[in-house]
């Protein structure tokens, strides 16, 4: 029946391919071409990294993020096997010639019990198979299993279950992959960048867990077509509509409320989803302890994505992202403007929206075309009328992407071409109509980042196989703004300027740029094990610049200038993969070190925010991180989970020419996020249809602090303490166990309503875990150094999720 | 500063948040260094060097002075004024000697061992005048009781000159007169263990000192230049009695680097250990060492320009009961006097504008 359907186009597709193709197969004319899309019956949803085997030829492929697969084979009759975990296995006889270039094949979910536990969107095998290194795909599927703080399914926070990936404290905005700060990952939903990916400070991430469907994070070998950041790649995608019927889905919980709804507008080809939350606490927040009664906090979001099908060759996705953030605080607790307060105001907010067009000409040729435009606004506010103000920052990026991929039988070609315009406030300061406060506006900054790239994937035998990159990235300092010239023999202060020279709009003030080599191998040692080699160059031209721990979400973001240097990174990584019993366990060992050049810190004593000239109050050096990964994973049966260790360091140098300029008098010093030893574990355990267990452990070396040597008195009474290096001693050390226990309605009972209760308990035996430890002389306490604990008892918590 | 506890039951308020505990990290040390805390301003009385060395962060004794200096300031003209050793570690000038505006300051140290030290010179700069100052009463919950915390509010306005780096820093002091000047402990009966408490009455008048020191409450012109600062807070008085609460106000200048380097002890004062406070920093001053370049020194000599404003604070017209601090009755005759002790805490000179 579904041949029958599609029966008419792959007629004339496939009338339109032997034409159209004639020049590329003309040169292997005996060899044959099967494609098609592999989708879901029911939904009709795109399948990606299901598994296409030729039992014949014992040849095989994976179908791509649109669920599209290639196969090349002579002329015969061929039994193909599609599998995927999570649907039942699909036999096809194929007899070419002809091509089958349109061979769509649907696969009905598994609705029975094992194959429901190891439910994921990767192929079993993908960590031994592919050329690629140091990525990790999460299906929302299995994250959803994983205990969850307060019940908010949380992408970021599960992506901390992987070896690798550290924070610097709960309630710290972002992560930090393979020792690299939090601004060095690119955050990407469906091609749009996050320049902040928390809500609520950083206590969870702003990705709605019911528009997602699936996270990559990228931490070893970036394709080329990725820059911009010199860490790592985090790219959620969100689900394809259902293209059935409308469907309802939420839940309710203790912090947030989802709502989402999805469906066809009209018929198949106009499907839409808008999935959104809603956070307020306030509630919360009156029913609590006294000193935290005044606090007013909530948050928003919402996800929407439009695509239309219009047919088998072309697909345009409509994207749409807001996300809103509101608290007030009472005092003036985060505020570094010079006035009094009695409540400061704190609100961010992201906006995003992409459109994106796939065009497929053949099955060997597809273009990708988007155009993005993002939005990150931060501000600051005190509603005080004699002092009132806003303290607001904002961050406008535009991206174009064209990306043309090119597929043979032995290559896979991508060239691409990117450009982002960066138009960057840093700070604007805005007095309400009664206010004594002075406006202020630093003039903004522009800047163009272009990148050019070529890739291409070469299976040069059964055995090895590599990916070869180029990327040339140019970045454009752009006026209107002024140079500032220092002079030469003194340390870069305000006092030492010397020259000022304006630049125009539109000219270049200052310009950088340079190759990006990406390469990737892969040496198949046994059908189940591999070893891989990666090189990847990358250059960083924005950054975030603070001078606390973790970054807030009102963190100043400032471009390369002609002071401030773009960051370069080289890494090398090299890893083992090997699976075992039909990949129900498979083991990893990677290794990597990443060196790089002009990394970014803070001079002592620094102050960034309304600073006109941050380059005097930041200073570049030298950085190395290096480290081991270490993992074993169950993926089939009851029971399936991961155990990981990593080790994992950061060091930076800085030795300028002038005390000011020297950290650490000048020898090498942990990062702040250097957090040496990982341990981390996850089970998930479903002994039937209705119930799953999970717990994690994860355990860390604490993160490094400044101790002071001494204490001195100074204005008679006010002890302060003398601190001469920064970052040599680490505060106690992390560890914590969370389960979780989910109730769903039995799947086999055919119904419209399905629902699930999830209990959870984060934290379960207690630990108060130090989330920083400070110095504070208090005369009436025997110590006075304190350890902060942001959690310190357990916290369970219930969720009801339902869908109709 | 209270960020931290607010986040830290930003989500979780129903649960616990007694999250702060001490612990013991290793201890570090370092070779006593030379602590140096000095200020010059054109008030008389108000000119003062004090010094001390550091102390291991762990060690509970106090810092330890340094005795026997040789202290001197120079002006602009090389004028030499010195200070002399009026109690341990505290150096002063001759009481009526008061710095001039527009002339900068060097301060000159030598040690009992020999070591010496100086400061960069220090400019000290006019302070603009106080505008207004204004009282209100507030009371709060006090937290986890059901008690009020009942005082008076002092708030400060003053126009900024139009002048950029404006820089100020508040301070007061209170002067509380006595009755009693000290306890008597007496056996309640012969040979038992209980003890009843009298109290002696000053042989003289007599006023406890109490001096605003253990905050910094500063201010830069950055965001408000040229504008009125509005609504500054200056000090909370108690409300523990219907007597008149006199307070000396003091307004100071200060230099952008004095600034800065306030602003340096305030955050790291301040620091409660949040994620989003200032990194711990290393504190530099403006003194170093004659011969030795590197030596550590910590500490600064200002000069500041400085306003004083008494103030009365009428505590009859409250709109609820003081909270009243019981003292110890009167001794029973025959009575015999205490004397009041001269030193920075207490002092049987009337204050300046002391009218009653």
């Amino acid at each position: 029946m579904k041949f029958l359907r599609y029966g008419g186009p792959f007629v004339l597709a496939g009338l339109f391919f032997a034409f159209s193709c004639v020049g590329v197969q003309a040169q292997s004319s005996l060899s044959r071409v099967i494609s098609g899309y592999v989708r879901e019956t029911s939904t009709n949803k795109p399948i990606s990294g299901a598994s296409v085997f030729i039992t014949e030829t014992r040849r095989g492929a994976t179908t791509d993020r649109d669920g599209f697969y290639t196969l090349t084979v002579s002329g015969g009759t061929y039994t193909l096997l599609i599998s995927h975990l999570g649907y039942l296995r699909f036999e096809q006889k194929v007899t070419v010639p002809p091509d089958r270039n349109l061979n769509n094949i649907s696969l009905s979910p598994d609705t029975r019990l094992l194959d429901e536990v190891t439910v994921k969107t990767e192929t079993q095998d993908r960590n031994v198979k592919k050329v690629e290194m140091g990525v990790t795909q999460l299906s929302i599927q299995r994250i959803i299993k994983m205990p969850a703080l307060m019940g908010e399914v949380d992408i970021v926070r599960s992506l901390l279950l992987l070896p690798g990936v550290t924070t610097v404290g709960e309630g710290a905005t972002g992560i930090n992959v393979r020792g690299g700060s939090v601004d060095q990952n690119l955050v990407l939903l469906d091609d749009a960048p996050i320049y902040n990916s928390s809500h609520l400070m950083g206590f969870f991430s702003v990705f709605n867990p019911d528009a997602v469907r699936d996270v990559t994070l990228q931490k070893g070998s970036l394709p080329a077509r990725y820059g911009g950041r010199t860490s790592a790649v985090l790219d959620v995608r969100t689900k394809e509509p259902d293209a059935e019927k409308l469907r309802l889905s939420g839940g309710v919980g203790l912090i947030s409320n989802r709502l989402g709804i999805e469906g066809p507008i009209a018929g198949r080809k106009l499907t839409f989803l808008a999935d959104t939350r809603l956070a307020i606490n306030n509630f919360l927040f009156k029913a609590g302890p006294a000193n935290i009664r005044d606090v007013r906090a909530s948050f928003y979001d919402v996800t929407a994505k439009i695509k239309y099908l219009p047919n088998e060759k072309n697909t345009v996705y409509l994207s749409g992202y807001v996300s809103d953030d509101r608290m007030l605080l009472p005092s003036d607790s985060l505020l570094s403007v010079d006035v009094s307060a009695t409540q400061t105001g704190f609100d961010y907010q992201t906006a995003n929206g992409s459109l994106k067009w796939t065009h497929t000409f053949n099955n060997r040729l597809i273009l990708n075309l988007s155009g993005v435009v993002s939005r990150y606004r931060a501000a600051t506010a005190v509603p005080d009328s004699s002092n009132k103000f806003r303290l607001q920052s904002e961050l406008l990026s535009k991206i174009g992407k064209a990306e043309l991929n090119y597929q043979t039988d032995l290559h896979h070609w991508s060239f691409g071409v990117q450009a982002t315009h960066y138009d960057l406030s840093p700070n604007t300061l805005t007095p309400g109509p009664v206010s004594n406060v002075q406006p202020v506006d630093l003039p903004s900054e522009q800047g163009l980042e272009a990148g050019l790239y070529a890739e291409d994937e070469i299976t040069l035998n059964e055995k090895t196989s590599l990916v070869a990159g180029l990327r040339y990235s140019q970045f454009l300092f752009l006026g209107p703004t002024t140079l500032r010239t220092y002079a030469p023999n003194g340390p870069r202060r305000p006092e030492t300027l010397a020259s000022e020279e304006t630049i125009g709009a539109g000219s270049v003030a200052k310009s950088y740029g340079g190759l990006e080599p990406r390469l990737a191998l892969r040496w198949a040692l046994q059908s189940d094990q591999s070893l891989k080699f990666s090189y990847t160059r990358t250059r960083q031209y924005l950054q975030l610049i603070t001078n606390s721990t973790a970054a807030l979400p009102t963190s100043r973001w400032k471009m390369s200038d002609n002071h401030i240097r773009p960051q370069i990174a080289d890494q090398l990584s090299a890893g083992y993969f090997r699976n075992y019993q039909n990949d129900t366990y498979e083991i990893s060992a990677e290794v990597y070190y990443r060196q790089i050049q002009h990394a970014i810190d803070y001079r002592d004593g620094a102050k960034l925010l309304l600073n006109p000239t941050p380059e005097t109050d930041l200073v570049q050096g030298r950085g190395k991180a290096y480290g081991v990964e270490l993992m074993v994973k169950k993926n089939k049966g009851f029971l399936t989970g991961w155990v990981s260790y990593a080790y994992t360091r950061t060091l930076l140098l800085v030795d300028g020419l002038y005390a000011g300029e020297r950290i650490n008098n000048g020898n090498w010093y942990p990062a702040n996020y250097d957090k040496p030893h990982a341990v981390n574990a996850l089970a998930i355990y479903r002994p039937s249809l209705k119930f799953t267990f999970s717990a994690n452990y994860t355990y860390s070396t604490g993160r490094p602090m400044t101790v002071p040597y001494a204490k001195a008195r100074v204005n008679n009474r006010v002890t302060l303490p003398v601190y001469l290096d920064r970052n040599q001693q680490r505060i106690p050390d992390y560890h914590r166990l969370d389960i979780s226990m989910t109730w769903e309605k039995n799947p086999a009972r055919k119904s419209r309503y399905w629902y699930s209760w999830t209990f959870s308990i984060y934290n379960l035996y207690a630990r108060k875990n130090a989330y920083s430890v400070f110095y504070r002389f208090s005369s009436y306490a025997g110590s006075d150094a304190n350890k902060l604990s942001i959690f310190g008892s357990a916290i369970p918590s219930l969720t009801y999720n339902f869908k109709l | 500063m209270k960020t931290v506890s607010y986040f830290l039951c930003l989500v979780l308020t129903v649960l616990l948040c007694q999250c702060v505990t001490p612990i013991n990290p290793d201890v570090r040390s370092l070779p006593p260094a030379l602590v140096v805390d000095g200020l010059v301003t054109d008030q008389p009385g108000k000119n003062r060097v004090s010094m001390s060395f550091t102390a291991d962060y762990t060690s509970t004794s106090l810092n330890y002075v340094a005795e026997k200096a040789t202290v001197f300031v120079t002006n602009n003209t090389n004028q030499r004024t010195t200070f002399s050793e009026t109690s341990p570690g505290f150096y002063q000038p001759d009481s009526s000697w008061r710095g001039s505006i527009g002339q900068s300051y060097t301060l000159h140290i030598r040690l009992s061992d020999g070591r010496e030290y100086q400061s960069k010179p220090e400019l000290l700069k006019p302070v603009a005048p106080i505008d207004s100052i204004y009282i209100e009463f507030n009371q709060q919950l006090k937290l986890g009781s059901d008690a009020y915390d009942k005082g008076f509010d002092v708030y400060l306005d003053l126009k900024d000159p139009a002048t950029p780096d404006d820089n100020y820093r508040w301070s007061w002091v209170h002067y509380e007169p006595l009755v009693y000047c000290d306890v008597t402990r007496v056996q309640s009966c012969p040979g038992c263990a209980v003890y009843q408490e009298y109290g002696l009455t000053c042989c003289t008048r007599c006023w406890d000192i109490v001096r605003y020191q253990n905050l910094i409450n500063i201010t830069s012109d950055n965001a408000i230049n040229g504008n009125r600062i509005s609504r500054r807070p200056i000090l909370r008085a108690p409300f523990n009695s219907y007597q008149p609460y006199y307070v000396e106000i003091e307004q100071q200048s200060l230099t952008k680097e004095a600034y800065t380097y306030l602003s340096a002890v305030k955050d790291m004062i301040q620091n409660v250990g949040g994620l989003f406070d200032a990194a711990p920093a290393t504190l530099t001053g403006n003194i170093s060492s004659v011969s030795q370049s590197d030596e550590l020194v910590l500490g600064y000599f200002g000069a500041s320009s400085m306003i004083i404003r008494p103030l009365y604070i009428d505590r009859s017209k409250a709109p609820v009961e003081p909270d009243i601090i019981l003292a110890p009755p009167p001794q029973p005759p025959p009575t015999t006097c205490a004397k009041c002790a001269e030193n920075l805490g207490r002092t049987s000179k009337a204050p300046r504008w002391w009218k009653f």
